[in-house]
């Protein structure tokens, strides 16, 4: 990959404080910067708005799993009792007999669910067993938090060097990153 | 998120997020201690009982336990629901208390969903041996048959739990999963030998702690715990089924899916505490687990038990009040027949001896809490041996009236289960954090995080 | 981030002005239900005792539906206190409010107790227990040591008596604490709720078996208590919202934010699912035993007319809250919720409805006919209707919108759902 020579330059700064990072990358973005991504070890509380993100869409697909496992189970269920091969007799119930479907239903419903929403998680976040993760530092997962903001005109590491600092970074670094 | 000045801290010590991540691993990075070792072979000794006593079973058949025609259910059924019920208490905490927006759970979710996991494969263990002939262990499960295509009965509660048990089983697996996979990051980067970097790596599965994707896990999480919610409720809902959907007088009863769902609570958080207090002072993890946790943790188990009890009285007064002499029978001979010990062994371990959890001694002494944990425990395996024995050995004809005595291979698979449990325990400790460390360090107090 | 917005937060006395249009509206609803009522009661041509257990059933229906709102509204405050919860409390003055109408709704079930137990309740009829009457009714004569009219009377007093004392001291305790504040009835608050949750539990279960319960006196179920519960709590979490929604939109409760009544929705969202495994839970066991003792209930409310309101209320209580408050937009969409509401509202009275008209309208072969919805229904749900909100906002009006100096009235305040 590395062949290609596509680098891409990325400007750095490392923190240790959430609200600093809050207050730093909404200073980035206002200043019309454009913010690679923000690493850090554990979930900061209204760092989406500040970066822009959007809501994710992952609750539609829970959804429509959810309608898939309830589909499933119901024509499985009516399949396999209604059908004209053998209709066995159970106590004197109805062969349709709704009341008993419900359990069965509601599990593969969960089970859809929660299956297919982890899945459609894990490949819109490109994330794998055994994938080697491309780290700005080794500490990101521990108690650093690092902005990276893209450098796409080298003049700019100056002004956003300036932002970082001033929002009390503990240290700002360029890196290339081969992709 | 704001918090009210009068909330006691839910992390003492001043902790930093190094000291939170230095702190959680030092249990799986440095050498096992003697005492982990020490209680790892205890229970792969008796683990090794539970092996020894269900393989007897399977090569012989279960003519070696002590079932009749009259009592064809009682041990084997017994430590089923007893071990599922325990496997509840981990989803309730992180699913439940986590809609409910109970801080405090965050300690100890890590610890109780593992619990969840192992406690579920215990019982799994249960359903299997009592087949009987666990090769056909495949019968419950929608497959064409040989001979042409003849289903399974989908009217069958025993159907139902196969569906629910195994989505419990693997949702729970997931969800489980889900959590640790930002912990495993962290393991991962500070991992110092190449084995446990290719091991973590593999299990972290690239996780890199981008804001993006914590978007993303923050939602996942959150529908996991909505969906898995109902998902604990019908689990023992359809665990109650399988006797309630029958007619046999002290099993068919409306209030059992609501009842059953507040003692696997009970006896789940009983497990839990069981665990924990011993777990936070050896571990070294009192600032984490504190008092506050514990005194918490105790009044859910004094609500869940009040719950239970009253379930308890609801059933003994509905069933005098129906005025069906079959059930008022049922009744009066759990409380004054043959096994009336076990009714009361169960009244008092459940209703009776939580109640001294209104008093703060009781919530804030670790040694009676540890002591209250296992009568808990005790009392909810006696709950089920009473429901189902007490129910069966009673039958509509006089002279199928019999008595169960267990013999000497169901105490012992139900020893061994423990060894199953706690063998799968420790290596738990060992090798990955019991404590959520990214949730930890995301609620610790402003003022503590920096150096 | 919540440090950002503390500034913007004014915490202040905020009285509520009940304006001369609400005293008219529930004035309306109240006369104009009575005379719809009074209209359908003169143009009925059933024969008298029908249209006399009618007219009871019908006082019942509203009685019970409101009795169990109210009283769900003081167990709300209860377990939100013991559950150490700071969320709601910026909207605490309403269910607190909302148990002003204990004494009310308690008076209706007196009086129809009184007036109409007789021709409501199976075990009340004359003679029932009496072996020489002609009216005798052996299992019923079984039930004699628990149904008796002095261990019920008695019961029901001690019961009414201690709910209404310890609503108004929440009340009450609620109220000073915006005046004195400090930490002592909040600590009041948390202890007397323990004992309070404990004591509901044990006592709503009974009262649910003799309000309700003992109207179809041979049948029995022991979920019938919690499924009861559920009805109760999910009207009375979405009375809440209803009313949080209108105080904001006239420019009041300017402190409860979008998030509270986005986690007042998510609990009807939850309630109604609980609700609904309640009544699964009842009728799947009781479907399949199909014993004669049991099963007759659900025969008698699906049957004979009664199949509309049965599943109107699996349609109205379970499929219309899952499908329509599932999404985000569901709940903070304020009407939307407020739509939603009102129809869960309606569905969880034809539940009542369903519960006691089934079991009250019987004849003399011990066949109930539904007689459907009449003036008569919404003369005397609107009557009530009108009532309940007269004295929501009478009481509304006498205090604080909010309690000021409650501890976690500023976590309230900056609540956040997250994701």
């Amino acid at each position: 990959m590395s062949m290609k020579n596509n680098n891409q330059k990325l400007i750095l700064g490392i923190y240790d404080d959430p609200d600093k990072v809050l207050a730093a990358t909404r200073n980035v973005r206002k200043a019309g910067f454009d913010i690679k991504d923000v690493y850090t070890p554990f979930p900061i509380h209204g760092i989406d708005k500040a970066m822009g993100i959007q809501r994710s869409r992952l609750g539609i697909s829970a959804f429509l799993f959810a309608m898939t496992g309830l589909l499933t189970a119901v024509v499985m269920m009516v399949y396999m009792s209604w059908g004209d091969d053998w209709e066995i007799n159970i106590g004197g119930k109805p062969n349709l007999h709704i009341p008993t479907y419900i359990p069965v239903t509601f599990e593969l419903s969960i089970l859809f669910t929660a299956f297919g929403m982890v899945a459609t998680f894990f490949i819109v976040s490109k994330m794998a067993h055994g994938k080697n993760p491309t780290l700005m530092d080794i500490r990101q997962t521990d108690d650093r938090i690092v902005i990276a903001v893209n450098l796409h005109n080298t003049g700019d590491s100056d002004a956003i060097n300036k932002i970082f600092q001033s929002n009390g970074a503990l240290e700002v670094k360029e890196r290339d990153l081969s992709i | 998120m704001y918090e009210s000045p009068i909330r006691e801290v839910l992390v003492e010590g001043g902790k930093t997020y190094t000291d939170v991540s230095n702190d959680i691993c030092r249990p799986l990075e440095n050498k096992a201690t003697k005492g982990w070792w020490i209680g790892f072979i205890v229970s792969a000794l008796v683990l090794a009982l539970w092996i020894g006593a269900t393989t007897y079973t399977l090569m012989t058949g279960i003519g070696t336990w002590g079932l009749n025609k009259t009592v064809g259910w009682a041990f084997d059924i017994t430590n089923f629901v007893f071990w599922v019920g325990i496997g509840h208490a981990g989803k309730l905490i992180s699913a439940i208390l986590l809609l409910f927006r109970q801080k405090w759970r965050m300690s100890i979710n890590r610890s109780a969903e593992a619990m969840t996991i192992f406690a579920v494969i215990c019982a799994a263990s249960f359903i299997v041996s009592h087949m009987g002939r666990p090769w056909v262990a495949y019968w419950p499960i929608p497959l064409p048959n040989a001979f042409g295509s003849l289903w399974v009965n989908f009217n069958s509660p025993l159907v139902w739990d196969v569906f629910a048990i195994s989505t419990y089983f693997s949702v729970s697996l997931v969800f489980w999963y889900l959590g640790l996979i930002p912990d495993i990051a962290t393991i991962r980067d500070r991992a110092t030998t190449r084995m446990r970097k290719f091991m973590y790596n593999f299990f972290a599965m690239g996780w890199d702690g981008s804001a993006r994707t914590w978007n993303r896990y923050e939602l996942v999480s959150l529908i996991l715990a909505g969906i898995s919610t109902p998902l604990v409720l019908s689990v023992h809902s359809i665990v109650s089924m399988d006797f309630a959907t029958s007619v046999i007088p002290g099993w068919h009863t409306t209030i059992f899916p609501p009842y059953f769902v507040a003692g696997a609570i009970f006896s789940g958080f009983g497990m839990v505490l069981t665990l924990l207090v011993i777990g936070r002072v050896v571990l070294k993890q009192e600032e984490y687990i504190t008092m506050g946790h514990l005194d918490a943790m105790c009044k859910v188990v004094m609500l869940t038990g009040s719950m239970v009890g009253l379930a308890y009285i609801t059933e003994f007064f509905i069933a005098a009040y129906s005025g069906v002499e079959y059930e008022q029978y049922a009744f009066i001979n759990r409380a004054t027949g043959p096994y009336a010990w076990a009714y009361w062994i169960m009244m008092s371990c459940n209703l009776i001896a939580p109640q001294v959890f209104w008093t703060k001694w009781a919530r804030s002494t670790p040694w009676f809490i540890f002591v209250l944990s296992i009568i808990v425990n005790i009392g909810m395996w006696f709950e089920r041996f009473v429901i189902i024995v007490t129910s069966l050995h009673r039958d509509y004809i006089t002279s199928s009236w019999a008595m169960y005595t267990p013999t000497w291979v169901e105490f012992s698979i139900l020893i061994g289960s423990f060894g199953l449990f706690f063998t799968l325990y420790f290596l738990f400790v060992r090798y990955l954090p019991t404590i959520n460390m990214s949730e930890i360090k995301a609620i610790l107090p402003k003022k503590q995080t920096q150096h | 981030m919540a440090h950002g917005h503390e500034h913007e937060v004014v915490i202040k006395d905020e009285k509520f002005v009940m304006t001369a249009k609400d005293k008219r509206v529930s004035m309306i609803l109240m006369g104009g239900g009575l005379l719809l009522a009074l209209i359908g009661i003169l143009t009925n041509h059933s024969e008298h005792e029908m249209l006399m257990k009618r007219i009871w059933a019908n006082l019942l229906a509203d009685g019970y539906f409101f009795f169990i709102i109210s009283i769900c509204a003081t167990a709300f405050i209860a377990i939100k206190a013991i559950a150490n919860a700071g969320w709601h409390t910026s909207i605490k003055r309403i269910p607190e409010a909302m148990g002003t109408f204990l004494p009310f709704a308690a008076a209706v079930l007196i009086i129809v107790l009184i007036g109409g137990g007789s021709e409501v309740y199976h075990w009340m009829h004359h003679g029932i227990t009496d072996p020489t009457s002609p009216n005798y009714d052996k299992v019923i004569a079984g039930k004699s040591w628990y149904l008796n009219q002095g261990f019920f009377w008695g019961r029901l007093i001690v019961f009414f008596a201690v709910w209404i004392f310890i609503t108004r001291k929440f009340r009450k305790w609620s109220l000073q604490e915006d005046i004195e504040g400090g930490l002592s009835f909040f600590d009041k608050t948390y202890k007397t709720a323990a004992f309070f949750t404990f004591f509901f539990a044990f006592t709503f279960s009974m009262f649910s078996w003799d309000i309700m319960m003992s109207i179809d006196t041979h049948w029995f179920s022991t979920i019938f208590s919690i499924y009861n519960f559920a009805t109760g709590w999910v009207s009375a979490i979405t009375i809440m919202a209803l009313t949080a929604i209108q105080l904001k939109k006239r420019g009041y409760l300017s402190i409860v934010n979008e998030d509270v009544i986005h986690d007042l929705g998510k609990m009807m969202f939850a309630f109604s699912i609980f609700w609904t495994y309640m009544w699964v839970a009842q009728m799947l066991l009781i479907w399949y035993a199909n014993l004669p003792e049991e099963v007759t209930y659900y025969l008698d409310r699906t049957k004979n007319g009664w199949g509309f309101h049965f599943y109107l209320n699996l349609a109205l209580n379970f499929i219309i809250p899952f499908f329509g408050l599932m999404t985000r937009t569901g709940k903070r969409n304020t009407w939307w919720l407020s739509f939603v509401g009102c129809i869960l509202l309606f569905g969880h009275w034809n539940d009542v409805y369903l519960m006691t008209f089934a079991g009250a309208m019987k004849d003399h072969h011990g066949i109930s006919h539904a007689p459907g919805w009449g003036l008569m229904e919404f003369g005397f749900l609107a009557m009530f209707v009108g009532g309940f909100i007269y004295v929501l906002l009478t009481s509304l009006s006498k205090a604080n919108l909010y309690p000021t100096k409650h501890p976690y009235i500023m976590e309230s305040a900056l609540h956040d759902v997250g994701v």
